[in-house]
């Protein structure tokens, strides 16, 4: 038994056949017979039957409209509609999906929803790049959390190789990107090595909160909602020419050796070669329709993650600028006070 | 990087303005740009094409009626879906949730008659249950329960389903519905001997486990053509069919149980499962759920036709495994090892 209430337009089934009975009656077949209902109808009321059945073939009227042409009784509607679907033969026939857009579309709206959230937020290490009061120790700290979204990043995109609902065009793109991402913590390493901080030390250490949730974000999108993975590929690798140009200044300034800097500038321009921030658009172009509220829950996501960008600067300066060093609670005891400094101004990033 | 993402119908979603000197300006609701003609391109077309952009014109058309080449259209509008300023004024190709389902009803349809009505374990069951042995149909129980046991693993996997929260909402409705569904049907194991306990060491036949991690893997990686299975699941086999006091036998595995007198020990805790079931119309579990899928693309479409094949082969060897194994009388009930 279905629910009728379900349907916008009910029709005879394509491949449904009906055909007068010997008495006067309609029978209904499907799958070559081996479904089949006969209905028999007073003598006065046969022929108005017949015109419903038609109607009901051609599936042109609403749910509504429907009950209200059949020429008999409600319950006579509900028992015979009833009838002929538990043999499968009753289908939908609204045809026009609801709302909803293009692929194409849907980044266009994402790409202008994440300028209004952009000029929403503010970041702590910018600022402090700009007003030169940046520390050695942050500048460091920020290699050390690059670093980890490095290292994260095949574990968080994997999931999305499993999902078989994308298309095999979106999966052979991302499978390229997972694999063109692979081995970018070892970039890192090269960076973070020349200033004393060797691989091993890296993998003990955690991350700074917002690190873990922007990678632990993507990972989840990846397991179980691939769009909003998708659609916040382009704010994490958008380049950002002019917070490299300052980040080295700074470094210069600083007395950080050339090798600390110079792997970190290649890793950005290798993002930019493979055009990185245009693997959004390439992949949600493939998708002809995206239903609006998918599009509102990959722009949160977009949001989301352009606001724990912010809040991951701020987590570098507070940390790494209250004492904090190395994330590696095993070997080295807790510093308070920048545990402290961390988590008393978690939302200093949002203007 | 090859281009795949130009609109049908290019949108700018900007007002095109001519600056103090001349020059073009999109002005937006996050400022203006200043933009440039492309080399080649006077800049009169270069307005004339960017004023075009309104949604309502193919790039052939907009070819045609500004006289440039594809090439040079292209210039213009690529740039510009980059930096998102570009919708697409088409109406997006796709179906309304119902009428996919609709459609992939009647894949299913098909197949269930072909491979599952006309397979061996149903023809026994339906035209010969007295020639059965017994065993056959606890087996069918048995592996009932393995289903039933394991059907959180599947059902569980779409609890998050992130694209729509009402869809959401109804899984987890409908998880609850399920919850402890193998413990109503344990009962009819009682005159077997068979205890829970002994269910907990016992594993199904492949061909159950088979069912089972197909579906589990379906819902993890195509949510919504798992929904789409449910209906099938939980539909019963001709619903209608009279025991023999006249009562609703609830299916025509009931029907057939009912014609042989089997045990009603045995029986009526199945039927009070499909009573359970009747009762929250879980046969229709697919259509309201799918009742709420706004519109789905041809080509998931096309995959769900190709994949419903997969899914009624496993559950068509699910029910003919059940009468290969326990036909044989020597066969144990339950299959354990040693802890």
């Amino acid at each position: 038994m279905s629910d009728f209430a379900g349907f916008r337009r009910p029709s005879l089934r394509p491949g449904v056949r009906s055909g007068p009975t010997q008495d006067g009656g309609i029978e209904f077949t499907y799958l070559d017979g081996r479904r089949f209902v006969e209905f028999e109808f007073d003598a006065g009321r046969a022929e108005r039957f017949q015109d419903f059945v038609a109607v009901l073939a051609e599936g042109g009227l609403s749910a509504a409209e429907l009950g209200a042409a059949f020429p008999g009784s409600p319950q006579e509607y509900g028992e015979m509609l009833a009838a002929l679907d538990e043999q499968g033969m009753i289908a939908e026939a609204e045809e026009a999906a609801e709302g909803g857009m293009s692929g194409v579309s849907a980044y266009a709206y994402l790409r202008r929803h994440a300028d209004r959230v952009r000029a929403e937020v503010r970041s702590p290490l910018v600022e402090a790049l700009v007003d030169g009061s940046v520390t050695r120790g942050q500048l460091i700290g920020y290699a050390v959390e690059y670093w980890h979204i490095t290292h994260l990043c095949p574990r968080a995109l994997a999931p999305a190789l499993a999902r078989d609902d994308l298309g095999l065009p979106v999966w052979e793109k991302l499978m390229h990107f997972y694999m063109t991402e692979r081995n970018h913590d070892r970039i890192m390493e090269k960076s973070l090595a020349a200033v004393g901080v060797p691989r091993e030390a890296l993998l003990r250490a955690q991350p700074l909160p917002a690190t873990m949730a922007i990678m632990a974000s993507l990972g989840v999108y990846a397991y179980n909602f691939p769009l909003a993975l998708i659609s916040t590929l382009f704010p994490m690798e958008e380049p950002e020419p002019e917070f490299l140009e300052l980040f080295r200044l700074r470094c210069a300034e600083l007395g950080l050796p050339e090798g600390f800097v110079r792997p970190i500038v290649s890793h950005s321009d290798v993002n930019e070669d493979e055009a990185h921030e245009a693997v959004s658009l390439d992949l949600l172009a493939d998708f002809p329709y995206l239903s609006t509220e998918t599009v509102r829950e990959c722009a949160k996501a977009v949001a989301d993650v352009i606001e724990q960008r912010a809040r991951l600067d701020a987590e570098v300066v507070s940390w790494y600028g209250a004492g904090g060093e190395l994330r590696d609670f095993g070997h080295h005891g807790y510093p308070t006070q920048a545990g402290k400094a961390l988590t008393c101004a978690p939302l200093t990033s949002l203007a | 990087m090859p281009v795949n993402f130009l609109p049908v119908k290019p949108f700018l979603r900007a007002t095109v303005r001519i600056g103090e000197k001349g020059e073009a300006e999109l002005h937006t609701p996050g400022g203006v740009l200043e933009v440039e003609a492309p080399e080649g391109m006077g800049q009169r077309d270069f307005l004339r094409l960017l004023r075009l952009l309104d949604g309502s014109r193919t790039i052939d058309d907009l070819e045609r009626e500004t006289g440039l080449d594809g090439e040079a259209v292209r210039e213009v509008v690529e740039p510009a879906v980059v930096w998102g300023l570009v919708d697409d004024g088409a109406v997006p190709a796709a179906s309304s949730g119902p009428a996919v389902l609709s459609r992939l009803e009647d894949v299913l349809n098909r197949l269930l008659e072909d491979l599952v009505f006309a397979g061996p374990f149903w023809r026994e069951v339906l035209e010969r249950p007295e020639a059965l042995h017994r065993n056959v149909f606890f087996g069918f129980g048995l592996e009932n329960w393995f289903f039933l046991f394991r059907e959180n693993e599947f059902d569980s996997a779409v609890l998050a389903l992130a694209e729509s929260a009402e869809l959401r909402a109804m899984l987890n409705d409908f998880y609850q519905e399920e919850h402890r569904h193998d413990d109503i049907v344990l009962r009819a194991f009682q005159p077997l001997g068979v205890t829970r306990d002994d269910l907990l060491r016992a594993r199904p036949l492949p061909t159950t486990t088979a069912l089972i991690k197909t579906l589990s893997w379906w819902a993890r990686t195509d949510p919504l053509f798992f929904v789409a299975t449910i209906g099938v699941l939980e539909g019963r086999l001709d619903s209608d069919s009279d025991g023999p006091d006249g009562r609703i036998a609830y299916d025509s595995f009931l029907a057939a149980c009912d014609r042989i007198g089997l045990d009603p020990a045995f029986v009526e805790p199945m039927r009070a499962h499909a009573r359970v079931n009747a009762g929250h119309d879980h046969g229709s579990v697919s259509r309201e759920l799918f009742a709420r899928v706004p519109g789905v693309d041809a080509e998931t479409e096309r995959r769900w036709h190709d994949k419903a094949h997969l899914f009624v082969e496993a559950y068509a060897a699910f029910f003919n495994g059940i009468l290969e194994h326990y036909s044989d009388p020597r066969r144990p009930l339950l299959r354990t090892g040693d802890l």
